[in-house]
């Protein structure tokens, strides 16, 4: 019991462990539709996308998971803008925009005091994690929870069937466009505690672990919030005991979590 | 619960002649310079069951499309159900030939028969007792209770095109507009198909069916209209060899 009891005495732990669950909490409830759209390459133009935000925010003073909400917003808007003509498919536009905000980021943190912390943004820093920055992503959790909920019926068909959902009328480009930004404030509430690197492996590698082992989207959305909160939190005790980065500790637990599902589903093909 | 229906266009019961009255429709898809369809004229009667007969290419499913609203005409009229084409949307059924459906969803065969339900629930409401009813009975009728608790990911071709046909009966249309329903299914499917759209006929619903099958069509249809090049051809079509 000391064990898991004994990093909690750390005021920084407490709230480190929170965040952690919270993004856990978030992150494993998007990556079920990022798993199921085959978006996962728009989820990683995100967390790469919010890098300069993130310099920028900091070398300010200013609230991180702000500054991260509107770089996002930049990539998901660039996004849209670039695959406007038909000769520029979205994942060129997304492999465009991922590389320049993430050169963008490094140019304006080498332009300032924001330096030295570079490492902080791109891999997590939960040791810095504040009152605020809990407040903001405890809204944003709530937000992207009652949403997924409350149209539940509307993304699922969306999703299963965009062409039936168009025939009864569902706005399918609008859900798309929802959905998105449930995104955006998604991963800008995580990259505080996983980083802008590694929160692409919070938002994938639980859900697509979900999908191997659950039969229906329930289920997986269950177990997936399950896998990346246990990731977050087991990430950071991983992380105190065994001194590893804290981002890297989650993003490995998650990927342990995928290799577990498929060892125990290897019987299961096609499943 | 307030009803907050996906389209707002009011959809009240219908009880006209005719299901479809279409008069010199012309449709094109964008960025293609000739008409998938020219001047196409077309009434069916309510309660009938209609073969739309013609080789790939002929017009048969853009006139489906447009049929179901998702297709602009370009001239002409096209009314369904006495409205426009794209009003009476929880009162058309629409199985495109090629269905956009993500077979590989973590879903069961019951939950994608449910969401046939979702035209009448609107925003907001979840599917109740009354719903999951009528999705049992869709299932009954097309002899796919067995595979309810089933993921649709382990259907068989004919299967899957069941699970569409129940979620069709379960939106309880008036108007059922099927693409090549019984194309790439075994004969077995094939013929209680054909049993079960004549049943949906016999209860006054209307079928608009396309094929490029003509094996079967007079005698299963009640009315067959022949479209070659995105025109109508007087029956039998001028180029047999390119149906059969």
């Amino acid at each position: 019991m000391s064990f898991l009891l004994g990093p909690l005495q750390y005021p920084f732990m407490r709230m480190g462990l929170a965040a952690a669950a919270l993004a856990g909490l978030v992150c494993g409830l998007l990556g079920v539709y990022v798993v199921l759209r085959r978006v996962a390459f728009v989820g990683h133009a995100m967390t790469h996308g919010s890098l300069p935000g993130l310099v920028w925010a900091q070398s300010r003073g200013m609230s991180l998971f702000g500054g991260a909400v509107l770089a996002n917003l930049v990539t998901a808007f660039g996004i849209g803008w670039i695959s406007r003509r038909e000769d520029t498919s979205e994942d060129t536009a997304i492999g465009i925009l991922s590389s320049v905000m993430l050169a963008a980021g490094l140019v304006m943190a080498s332009h300032g005091r924001s330096f030295r912390d570079l490492t902080g943004l791109l891999f997590g820093q939960v040791l810095g994690v504040t009152g605020n920055d809990l407040a903001w992503m405890g809204g944003a959790a709530a937000v992207v929870a009652a949403a997924l909920f409350l149209f539940h019926k509307e993304w699922m068909l969306a999703t299963l069937d965009p062409g039936h959902a168009r025939l009864i009328g569902l706005p399918v480009g609008l859900l798309r466009t929802g959905y998105l930004i449930l995104l955006v404030l998604g991963v800008s509430s995580a990259v505080r505690t996983v980083g802008a690197v590694l929160t692409g492996a919070l938002l994938v590698a639980p859900a697509a672990a979900a999908r191997l082992l659950c039969r229906r989207l329930p289920a997986m959305m269950a177990v997936s919030v399950l896998i990346s909160v246990a990731g977050g939190v087991g990430g950071l005790y991983l992380s105190y005991y065994a001194g590893w980065p804290s981002g890297a500790s989650i993003a490995l637990l998650c990927a342990a979590a995928y290799g577990l599902a498929r060892l125990a589903t290897s019987g299961k093909a096609g499943r | 619960m307030i009803f907050l229906p996906y389209d707002r266009r009011p959809s009240p019961p219908w009880t006209g002649r005719f299901a479809i009255e279409a008069e010199g429709v012309t449709a094109r898809y964008p960025g293609v310079a000739a008409p998938a369809l020219s001047n196409f004229s077309l009434t069916v009667p309510a309660g009938s069951r209609t073969a739309l007969v013609g080789s790939n290419g002929a017009g048969k499913s853009t006139f489906l499309r447009a049929a179901a609203g998702l297709m602009p005409v370009e001239s002409g009229s096209l009314l369904v159900l006495g409205r426009p084409a794209g009003w009476c949307r929880c009162r058309v059924a629409y199985l495109p030939q090629k269905p956009e459906v993500e077979w590989r969803f973590p879903a069961v065969v019951q939950d994608v028969v449910l969401t046939g339900r979702d035209a009448h629930l609107g925003w907001l409401r979840r599917p109740g007792a009354d719903d999951r009813a009528r999705a049992r009975r869709a299932m009954e009728r097309t002899g796919i209770s067995d595979l309810a608790s089933r993921p649709i990911h382990h259907l068989s071709g004919g299967q899957q095109q069941r699970v569409l046909i129940a979620r069709a009966l379960a939106q309880e249309a008036d108007l059922f507009l099927l693409d090549e329903p019984l194309n790439a299914v075994d004969a077995e499917t094939r013929s209680s198909v054909g049993r079960l759209l004549n049943d949906l006929c016999r209860e006054g619903r209307t079928v608009l069916m396309a094929t490029h099958h003509l094996g079967g069509v007079g005698e299963e249809a009640d009315l067959a209209v022949y479209l070659s090049e995105g025109r109508q051809t007087p029956a039998p079509c001028e180029h047999p060899e390119a149906l059969s």
